[in-house]
């Protein structure tokens, strides 16, 4: 099996993971029990928690262990929807991912106005052009920093600084999921956000587990209510196998994160050169815009994604379509399309995504795939266009 | 509690009356078993008597949607003793008295078992006296009472019930045969396969994949339609038979732009399906048909295809409008599964123009032009079958 479906959730890394199993068996007890095992966990929760500030440079206290990114986009937007004032806005993009977007669209609904930001082709934020937008009335700004779908990396340092000039009190949200392998990961600490959220499974740790940052001063309305967990923030006995597990992956992440990186890059470099000697298929990047390198999204000129991921998935090669085929699925074109690609091509579209654990031998073996697929099929499609 | 089933349409069938009732009775025993129910069926001369040990709610839920069930009784059985019913009815009525506080009643005596010595009128009356001795709040009312006591007389006992609660109806299922439904994954098939198994057909499932064009998702969707219909049914398994005709619908495209490529798609598929049918002994095909729908299902596109095909296939729905089929799928939980989203690629290639008035002739000469010969001949090479 070729995976090179990444983007959705990573296979967990297995040497960090070895000594999980026995880690579990030891580390049972409940961190907030006040005896000598519960202190034992906590310690181990703790160290995990250090590994993340330290990987972001953050503090620790800025650190909050959740169930994933969704939640923690939830627990921004709607948190900070209690303590806004009536008619206070939130700006924010037409191409977040669904947790942002369906969220948004749901306070939308309950009386919070949305601004959405201008896009210029490819989906980057055109902050030539925020004024007006973005005044005193918008409370929020919530900005995915890698696009899912696309990879696009947006400029978070000139947007903030821009957003700040024209509402110096506005709280930044970065959905900060898919930027582990962008040169933005490196700048987290110098950037002027307020709430970061990170999900564990899109960097080879485990589904389920999730990281929300806080700034500290900052304040947010906690979703849940119960016990006295992650300062009260987020009530319920803490996922350990999740946190133990990203405290493993993240000592692992630390020390080999520049020679994963280069390898990502090396892979990418592959898959753009072999897909511009391929006929019928088109990368979907634009000129002078940045990508995380371990996103690339294609399409081909005639054949739609279903198909070929249909076909792909016949060789056993995972990748994902960011749309469907059929009229009544058009909502899955929202990103692309708002990007300023056409309907035909947001339709014609898949995603690969890679990761460390790839090899060159499955570019090769997906590019030849894909030229078979378009040689066989395309003709096809061609005829009915 | 016990329940009595009837079985209504079912008992004017004359002489093959047994044969029903054993379909109806092995129907109740399979589905007992299959969903591990503490519940017994047997005969009991024109009925069928159920005896639970499960919860009230779920037994009457069960035994109403079993096919051939046209109405039950939750009764409360009695030994073969006058006397003793007459001092044990009183406390068993009690409860739904005080419940329902009905102010009118009245009791309704049948004797199937004619050596009785006390005739159904004389029943009635000895008892509707007793009723009234302990219930003095109770009014004799024989047109409209609030509350209605059946006693059925049995050889094997008394049977007294308080309610009739209509069942689903149809035939059981298997008495009518077998037959072949072909699921596409969309919101109607399903709907057709429920009411021809409603009919008592025992159905199975042809479902045609056309890879790349539609994928594993269009796939696991059938799987799901074809379970959740196999379950309204008795049997604890069900074939789906996954007919692979890429190669057809490529030949069909590559044919390029062409009004009828939708009905030749729809000959080629009843014609394979029905050659499936005959090699495995079905005697019918089954679609989500509903006349008018689409122009592949306008008077004159089904006869075409009829014509062309020569396969015998039963529309049930040839005459139910959309909502009247979305409402059905919704009530059997099938829309659920139909509405999930998948890729249908095929969509592409419906003609832009499709035939509405196709001529059978040019049906007949275009699909002559298909490849369909091992199609027909071994069916067995492009079909496997799975469990569902």
């Amino acid at each position: 099996m070729t995976y090179l479906d990444n983007a959705a959730t990573t296979p967990p890394l297995k040497e960090a993971l070895l000594s999980l199993q026995e880690a579990l068996a030891d580390y049972y007890a409940n961190p907030s029990s006040l005896h000598q095992a519960g202190f034992r966990t906590a310690a181990l929760r703790e160290e995990a928690r250090q590994r993340a500030a330290d990987l972001l440079g953050v503090s620790p206290g800025e650190v909050i262990f959740n169930s994933g990114a969704t939640e923690g986009n939830n627990t921004v937007l709607r948190g900070i929807g209690s303590l806004l004032k009536r008619g206070k806005k939130i700006a924010l993009t037409a191409i977040g991912h669904a947790s942002v977007e369906n969220t948004a669209r749901a306070l939308e609904r309950e009386g919070t106005p949305l601004v959405r930001l201008p896009l210029i082709k490819g989906g980057l934020i055109d902050t030539e052009h925020l004024e007006g937008l973005i005044d005193s009335s918008c409370a929020l700004l919530s900005v995915t920093a890698v696009n899912n779908e696309t990879g696009l990396i947006q400029p978070i340092q000139g947007l903030i600084r821009q957003a700040r000039a024209l509402h110096p009190d506005i709280l930044v949200h970065v959905d900060a999921v898919q930027s582990f392998w962008s040169p933005l990961w490196q700048e987290w600490s110098a950037l002027d956000w307020d709430f970061l959220t990170l999900s564990a499974h899109k960097i080879h740790a485990l589904k389920g587990t999730g990281l929300l940052l806080i700034r500290k001063g900052r304040h947010l309305h906690p979703l849940l209510t119960g016990g006295e967990q992650e300062h009260s923030f987020r009530p319920g006995t803490e996922n350990m196998p999740g946190i133990i597990a990203l405290g493993m992956v993240l000592r692992q992440l630390a020390k080999k994160r520049d020679s994963f990186l280069r390898k990502i890059r090396h892979l990418e470099e592959s898959f753009i050169s072999g897909i511009d000697s391929l006929d019928g298929y088109i990368l979907n990047r634009e000129k002078g815009l940045s990508y995380s390198p371990h996103i690339l999204s294609l399409a081909h000129d005639y054949i739609p994604g279903a198909v070929l991921q249909n076909a792909l998935s016949e060789r056993e090669i995972c990748v994902s379509t960011g749309s469907a085929c059929s009229d009544r699925d058009k909502k899955n074109h929202r990103v692309l399309v708002n990007s300023g690609y056409t309907g035909q091509q947001a339709l014609n579209t898949i995603r690969v995504s890679l990761s460390p654990l790839n090899s060159e031998e499955d570019i090769t073996f997906i590019l030849s795939a894909l030229d078979e697929i378009s040689k066989t099929i395309g003709p096809l499609y061609r005829k009915v266009r | 509690m016990d329940y009595l089933v009837s079985y209504g349409e079912l008992a004017l069938k004359g002489k093959n009356r047994r044969f029903f009732e054993r379909k109806l009775l092995q129907s109740l025993k399979n589905i007992f078993k299959r969903e591990k129910l503490s519940m017994e069926a047997s005969f009991l001369y024109g009925k069928i008597l159920v005896k639970s040990r499960e919860e009230h709610r779920i037994s009457e839920e069960v035994l109403k949607s079993v096919f051939g069930v046209a109405a039950l009784r939750p009764v409360y059985s009695f030994p073969y003793d006058y006397e003793r019913l007459k001092e044990e009815l009183i406390p068993v009525l009690r409860p739904a008295v005080e419940a329902g506080s009905p102010r009118t009643f009245r009791i309704t005596a049948k004797r199937a078992f004619k050596h009785f010595p006390v005739d159904s009128m004389a029943v009635a009356r000895e008892l509707g006296r007793l009723v009234l001795d302990h219930f003095p709040e109770l009014q004799v009312d024989l047109t409209r009472p609030d509350l209605e006591i059946t006693v059925d007389i049995r050889s094997e006992g008394f049977f007294v019930s308080l309610e009739k609660v209509k069942g689903i109806g149809g035939f059981p299922e298997g008495s009518q045969g077998r037959a072949l439904l072909l699921l596409s994954g969309g919101i109607d098939s399903p709907v057709a396969g429920y009411l021809a198994m409603k009919r008592g057909l025992t159905l199975d499932f042809i479902y045609f994949h056309t890879p790349p064009f539609t994928g594993e998702g269009a796939l696991n969707k059938v799987r799901s339609l074809a379970e959740t219909l196999r379950r309204r049914g008795s049997r604890s398994r069900g074939n789906l038979y996954i007919a692979d005709i890429a190669g057809l619908q490529k030949e069909i495209i590559s044919q390029g732009k062409n009004d009828y490529a939708t009905l030749l798609l729809r000959v080629a598929m009843l014609k394979m399906a029905g050659a499936w049918a005959r090699q495995q002994g079905y005697d019918a095909l089954v679609t989500g048909d509903s006349l008018g729908q689409v122009a592949s299902q306008t008077i004159h596109s089904l006869a075409a295809v009829d014509a062309v095909a020569q396969a015998f296939t039963l529309r049930p729905l040839i005459g139910y409008d959309k909502t009247e089929i979305m409402a059905l799928a919704e009530s059997l939980g099938t829309m659920e599964i139909s509405n999930r989203p998948f890729e249908d690629c095929c969509s592409l290639f419906v003609p832009e123009h499709p035939a509405t008035r196709p001529g059978e002739a040019i049906l007949r000469q275009e699909s002559e032009k298909l490849p369909l010969g091992p199609y027909l001949e071994t069916p067995d090479q492009f079909i496997r079958a799975e469990r569902v």
